[in-house]
């Protein structure tokens, strides 16, 4: 009979089917399962695993998991997170939402926190052994430690004290981020319930040190300065003459100061902040070195802030300037003294003032000094790195004396200083819509001799550099010199 | 007391539900007075209510089967309804509101399934009324083609006033009837043709006539119905009775190759179906839209490891029609691999207890119409948990049992009903 000849392989075939499900089930568990449970989209990580913490360089907690208040569910606890310092880290911890997913430090370590590149802790006891069998390793997130200071970052807050603008500031030797605040910013803790308030013109989610651009105006006088010296194109001692106005490249450069500086050197250009100077320097240097050189302080490339794995977590690059063709004479004079097309982050300008005092070598800023898993072994540690040689020893240290005597009378922040230390610093005043304010921007490097801290401040249509940003640098400078004594 | 080994099923299967539900319970915060946690589904009276029910009507059909159907088979009744309770026990986790409403379906279910098995007569009788049965699945089907209510992409429903129901799932117990009696009558001949076309032994055109229009009769359903997994599944039962009946593979192959061919021609033709082939082929980019309710569901599935992360503890509640497209997902979250590979293989012992009385019942027409109706149990159990699982295109048709919706579990009860009717004068 047919039937029963073909049952069976029919049978045989359902079979196929039933166990092609199982085999199917499997391999989304157990082959895939770490990928998918670690997934942006997939909101279990977010409620029912326990996060790490983000710790800061003292151990204060940035960012922990705390149990839902009200949760009975005494089998599977879940959990929110919690930012004990508020609004003040937002930019540098991010947020993590049921909601809103992740954003910042906690999207780019969302693998390391949710514990997923930590071997499972080892079971202790029978309890343990029989929940292991039961549900398979448990997941505890790892703890991430950041190189930033609280008393520094503190300091920065109140510097730049709810103003728009942005404070960063860098250990000169190894690049590592020592405070970075910026405003307007957000509370972390309320991001599900303030999420469309805001989606402001304002951009409270914009981390302005890393993500936002500004033309940096003035303070990127020491880079093309160190520019000239590193391809001979000029001396510190190589004479200009400012007349308050002059036609570069069939383009009228003006200087802030209309009256004019009169015959003066590089070395004065910098200390004076002139502008006729830099953008005639700039012409001397040529558009291929200088678009060499500029790429060569990493103003093209995104920093890797949150170093372990790939993941950029939303930092820009460092800057973006006219380049090959369209870098002409004009645009040239105008980069020169920090205009025209020239657009840099603030973190940029605080490596600027990082690499001039480590001896001209740029170390990539970085954010996370430490991972540590659930049984406390450390599976991160910042490699000591070798950096970049932007420029060389003697340029930089060239540089760094011009800059210091942008602090002594006669520079343009003569009346800017910090008792028993030397400081090195550049104002800028940078342009950026007509009618408007200028941005004011600062960088100071200290000490002199020996630099240990890098300070870049900015505060939008704050108006001239020495009088608004220059004070705030200065304040926090102060409190980083003692941290890191 | 006749029918021992049902009884000792029946109870395994009661404790198994049993212990579901107050697992669920417990871990959603059970109290014992109603109030404490917000949730009145979720307290110790209204479980055992829930459960009370299950076992009563489990009694009421053992009973019933004890008195009137001794020879029928024993195995297939318990291990309906521990899917049944292993379905209430899912939906109780994801939505505890549905979980009453789905028992009260099983009241109706088991009410239908009891009349199948105390009605007087012979079966044998409907084969008599094949054409007609062909007839009553093209009406059910047409008619929700024209009438149908559509509701996420596919019509399926029926409106009747208040009540919603779906004339596809009447109409696969007719197309099995239809199908048992026309290969009943005409099965020989669609062998003894004598030509042999690519490893067919191909029938007399007149009698090849039906099996072409089926085909066409798929097709019409994916473009009018615009439901992949009623075409799917109609298709799928139609060539595994014609394969059974026949023991040609061929005709799985060449009817395989055709309905591969016809979903190409349709997802070029109509943009749901594409959608729903490039879902399949990569559902991460559009995780957040279109993609959401697969990817939810293999999230589901991730969750649950090789244990699961228990009972009632899940998240798969935000998976969209999670109770009725997706239970199997939250089982494997909560009961995980062990508990989907049980599932499974309760369907599969389903299937088998069904093949196997068409394998070796005496009567031709009574052994098609058991084969029809596990190659239909098996064939949906199969799109489904492939579609969820991701191994064919994904499908929103019921899990058999388990699934949330009354039109579902009544036609499943009225299948095992005539399942069982069927087994009675087996070897």
């Amino acid at each position: 009979m047919r039937l029963a000849r073909a049952i069976p392989r029919l049978m045989t075939l359902y079979a196929a089917g039933f166990a092609a499900v199982v085999v199917q089930v499997g391999y989304w568990q157990l082959v895939r399962g770490n990928e998918l449970r670690a997934n942006p989209n997939n909101r279990r990580s977010v409620m029912n695993l326990r996060r790490g913490r983000i710790l800061a360089a003292d151990g204060a907690e940035l960012a922990k998991d705390a149990r839902v208040a009200g949760d009975s569910n005494a089998l599977q606890p879940r959990y929110q997170r919690v930012y004990p310092q508020g609004e003040e880290y937002a930019h540098l911890t991010g947020y993590s939402s049921v909601k809103y997913r992740q954003a910042g430090l906690e999207a780019a370590l969302n693998r390391w926190l949710l514990g997923l590149e930590a071997r499972p802790p080892e079971p202790r006891n029978l309890q343990q052994v029989l929940d292991r069998l039961a549900r398979g390793p448990v997941r505890i997130g790892c703890d991430v430690t950041l190189s930033v200071i609280p008393a520094v970052q503190d300091s920065a807050r109140r510097a730049l004290d709810r103003r728009d603008g942005a404070i960063v500031a860098l250990d000169v030797r190894t690049g590592a981020v020592l405070a970075m605040v910026d405003w307007p910013t957000y509370d972390p803790n309320r991001i599900d319930d303030d999420w469309t308030r805001l989606q402001t013109s304002a951009k409270p989610l914009l981390a302005r040190a890393y993500q936002e651009y500004y033309p940096p105006g003035s303070v990127f006088k020491p880079v093309t300065a160190a520019t000239a010296l590193d391809t001979g194109s000029a001396a510190p001692e190589t004479s200009f003459d400012c007349q308050g106005t002059k036609v570069l490249a069939h383009t009228r450069v003006k200087c802030f100061n209309l009256n004019g500086h009169g015959p003066l050197t590089l070395f004065d250009g910098v200390a004076k902040s002139c502008n006729i100077v830099l953008a005639e320097t700039a012409l001397r240097i040529g558009p291929l070195k200088f678009e060499n050189s500029v790429a060569g302080t990493g103003l093209g490339e995104a920093p890797r802030l949150f170093r372990p794995g790939a993941d950029p977590g939303g930092v820009v690059k460092g800057g973006a300037f006219p380049r090959g063709d369209k870098l002409t004479p004009a645009e040239l004079a105008a980069c020169g003294y920090g205009q025209g097309g020239l657009q840099v982050t603030p973190l940029y300008v605080a490596t600027e003032g990082q690499m001039l005092g480590n001896g001209g070598v740029a170390m990539a800023p970085w954010l996370v000094s430490r991972i540590t898993g659930p049984d406390g072994a450390v599976l991160y540690q910042h490699p000591a790195e070798s950096g970049r040689q932007a420029f060389s020893a003697a340029t930089a240290a060239e540089v760094l004396k011009m800059m210091r005597a942008v602090m002594r009378p006669g520079g343009t922040a003569a009346h800017l200083g910090l008792d028993g230390v030397d400081v090195c610093g550049k104002t800028g005043s940078a342009q950026h819509e007509t009618g408007k304010p200028p941005h004011s921007w600062f960088l100071a490097v200290a000490p002199a001799e020996a630099p240990r801290v890098a300070v870049a401040a900015v505060v939008e249509n704050g108006g001239y550099g020495g009088r608004v940003a220059g004070p705030a640098a200065m304040r926090v400078l102060r409190v980083a010199l003692e941290a890191t004594r | 007391m006749p029918r021992r080994r049902e009884r000792a099923l029946m109870v395994t299967a009661l404790g198994i539900g049993l212990a579901g539900m107050v697992l669920v319970a417990v871990a959603g915060g059970a109290t014992l007075e109603a109030g404490l946690t917000g949730r009145p589904e979720l307290t110790v009276p209204a479980i055992a209510l829930l459960w009370g029910q299950l076992a009563l009507a489990a009694l009421l059909c053992h009973l019933v089967l004890a008195r009137r159907h001794r020879g029928a088979d024993q195995v297939l009744l318990p291990l309906s309804l521990g899917l049944t309770g292993l379905g209430v026990t899912i939906i109780f986790s994801l939505a505890p509101g549905q979980a009453q409403k789905q028992v009260n379906w099983l009241w109706v279910s088991l009410a239908v399934l009891l009349l199948t098995v105390t009605l007087r007569g012979d079966i044998d009788r409907f084969r008599d009324y094949r054409y007609l049965f062909g007839l009553l699945t093209a009406v059910l089907l047409l008619m929700t083609m024209v009438l149908g209510h559509e509701s996420h992409g596919a019509r399926l429903w029926l409106k009747l006033g208040p009540i919603a129901l779906q004339p596809g799932e009447l109409a696969k117990v007719t197309l099995v009837f239809f199908l048992a009696g026309y290969l009943d009558s005409r099965g020989d001949m669609l062998v003894d043709g004598g030509r042999r076309v690519l490893g067919i032994e191909l029938p007399d055109p007149r009698y090849l006539g039906p099996v072409v229009l089926m085909w066409g009769f798929g097709m019409v359903l994916l473009v009018g119905l615009r439901d992949l997994g009623t075409a799917l599944l109609f298709f799928g039962t139609f060539l595994s009775m014609m394969y059974a009946a026949t023991a040609q593979a061929g005709y799985l192959w060449l009817g395989g190759a055709g309905f591969a061919g016809g979903l190409w021609i349709c997802s070029r033709l109509f943009h749901h179906v594409r959608i729903r082939l490039d879902m399949w082929q990569n559902p991460w980019p559009e995780a957040q839209d279109k993609g959401y309710q697969i990817v939810q569901g293999l999230f589901a599935i991730a969750a649950g490891g090789v244990g699961g992360v228990g009972l009632g503890l899940g998240g798969a509640e935000r998976i969209p029609a999670a109770t009725t497209d997706y239970p199997f997902a939250a089982l494997c979250e909560e009961l995980g691999l062990w508990g989907a590979a049980m599932a499974v293989a309760l369907f599969g012992v389903w299937v088998y207890r069904a093949l196997r009385l068409g394998a070796s019942h005496p009567n031709r027409y009574r052994a098609l119409l058991s084969t029809g109706i596990g190659c239909l149990m098996a064939v949906q159990t199969l799109v489904i948990l492939g579609g969820v699982t991701k191994l064919i295109p994904l499908t929103g048709i019921t899990l058999p049992f388990i699934s949330y919706g009354g039109s579902s579990l009544v036609t499943n009860y009225l299948l095992l009903g005539l399942l069982l009717r069927c087994s009675e004068g087996a070897r």
